[in-house]
């Protein structure tokens, strides 16, 4: 493994305080430095989960920590109390999973690829020796596929929802405001992060279908019950968690012995980040569009009844999609720059409220009288729509498109 | 075609879901909505939450792949800012 360039002690009082990287661990510089640089071209999202930790370097056997957590995921299918199908059956584990993902993404992640290494493994064993059918598609193909939407969503959880909290409060400060004093900063990021974890829990509730469904089952009280009637306090663990974060990451980066390693670790990554070869991301925009209505009607598949929803679902995303990227016409001048004044995480508040209200009013009509999710999907369909809406293709995005 | 290119492989994965994905087995086994959940409010909450959180999802993506292939000046300097605050 090639050392890590230290850069030269600015003070000379730090020199005896200052542990190069090689010393405080080569494993810290493997996760925050070199796996990231490794999957920046796959999958640079998942590459910067992982440099996340980076915060915590120089702490004593802190690079072993991400295997204990793998080792954690991969047993916890099997040992865990309380989780027989999945993991929102345990509120103790969304409630981990919730506070490794906001303390290190390393560690979320290691949990993560653990948990669902040992969750195929424990479904196929059990599908292997328990399920039978006949004909396509096989019954053990649909335990397994549930199980593949579930790691998705946790997916979402562990490596998306920090990302765009940290998008959103970011996106809403002036380059001036960035070195705002931390407790704002602190208690904004803590407050779109629950806000985001609630939005997690209460699509959960509908997403979470086809673990069970896939195979001809009904969901079990338990995986719905910890997100629809528990999540006060997965919310409230996130928005503590989150604060908790930026107050300590900016004391160890101010005040630490071991900052100089903290900033050369998250040097060496932004680095490696902003020299990603583009050619090897070069997806044409109708493939960009295509495989996202793609993943969105595979992770809305749980307001299905029939082939048809999930059709309907793909040709108004992609419509969307196409839409909001100037195919299919393009947003009055004068909204994109009203959109644009408007803080980001305000804008998904207001779409989320008024598809609220939306989906109160399609609802309503068959309630308690039909047994159909289509208006579910239907409100699901106008919501995102509204989203569009509020995020039309900016000025900025526009220029680099014509590149 | 060049099987290299990185979008081939993750449009090949995500339709890898989708074929032996079981789509067929859609089954809706809440005998009504109102078995699922408790109130009209609850359920329209979860509704509008799947489509805000969907949203967002690709939304953030399309701006994602975009930034990732063209990062702008713009976008360069906003690292360096966040770079800057770290420090």
């Amino acid at each position: 493994m090639a050392e890590p360039v230290v850069p030269p002690p600015k003070s000379p009082d730090s020199t005896s305080q200052v542990m190069s990287a090689p010393e405080a661990g080569r494993l810290m510089h493997f996760w925050s430095v070199r796996l990231p640089r490794v999957l920046d071209r796959w999958t640079p999202r998942l590459a910067d989960s992982f440099a996340d930790g980076a915060w915590l370097a120089g702490w004593r056997f802190m690079g072993l920590v991400p295997l204990l957590w793998l080792a954690v995921g991969c047993l916890t299918p099997w040992l865990w109390p309380g989780m027989q199908n999945i993991y929102s059956e345990s509120l103790i584990f969304l409630a981990l999973v919730i506070g490794m993902s906001i303390v290190s993404g390393t560690w979320a992640t290691m949990l993560f690829l653990g948990y669902s290494l040992g969750d195929f493994l424990a479904t196929r064993q059990y599908v292997s020796t328990h399920v039978r059918s006949m004909g396509f598609p096989a019954l053990e193909i649909g335990w397994l596929a549930g199980h593949f939407l579930a790691y998705l969503l946790l997916a979402l959880l562990v490596i998306r929802i920090p990302q765009l909290a940290k998008d959103l409060a970011d996106g809403s400060l002036r380059p001036s405001e960035r070195a705002s004093p931390g407790v704002l900063r602190a208690l904004r990021y803590g407050a779109i992060y629950a806000g985001l974890v609630f939005l997690w829990c209460q699509s959960m509730i509908v997403l979470i279908r086809p673990v069970f469904t896939w195979r001809n089952d009904i969901p079990t009280v338990a995986a719905v019950h910890q997100v629809q009637v528990e999540w006060p306090w997965l919310v409230g663990i996130a928005f503590v968690l989150a604060v908790a974060r930026v107050m300590s990451e900016e004391a160890r980066i101010r005040r630490s012995r071991f900052s100089p390693l903290v900033v050369e670790l998250q040097g060496q990554r932004w680095e490696a980040r902003v020299s990603r070869d583009p050619r090897s991301r070069s997806t044409p925009g109708l493939v960009r569009i295509v495989l996202g209505a793609g993943l969105i009607t595979l992770i809305l598949a749980g307001t299905y009844e029939q082939w048809t929803d999930a059709i309907a679902v793909f040709l108004v995303v992609a419509v969307l999609g196409a839409w909001r990227a100037g195919r299919l016409g393009k947003f009055p001048q004068r909204w994109i720059s009203l959109m644009d004044k408007i803080p980001m995480w305000v804008r998904l508040m207001l779409a989320m409220l008024i598809g609220f209200v939306v989906s109160y009013a399609i609802q309503s009509p068959g309630w308690n009288r039909d047994n159909s999710f289509r208006p579910g999907m239907i409100s699901a369909l106008v919501t995102l729509a509204l989203v569009h809406i509020a995020f039309p293709l900016t000025r900025r995005e526009k220029q680099t498109e014509a590149t | 075609m060049n099987l290299n290119k990185i979008w081939v492989l993750r449009i090949g994965l995500l339709f890898i879901l989708f074929i032996f994905g079981p789509p067929l087995l859609f089954a809706d086994n809440c005998s009504a909505p109102s078995d699922c959940f408790p109130t009209l409010t609850a359920a329209a909450v979860a509704a509008a939450a799947a489509g805000a959180f969907a949203g967002g999802l690709v939304v953030d993506l399309y701006r994602d792949w975009r930034r990732s292939q063209h990062p702008t000046e713009d976008e360069m300097l906003e690292d360096s800012a966040n770079a800057s605050v770290a420090d």
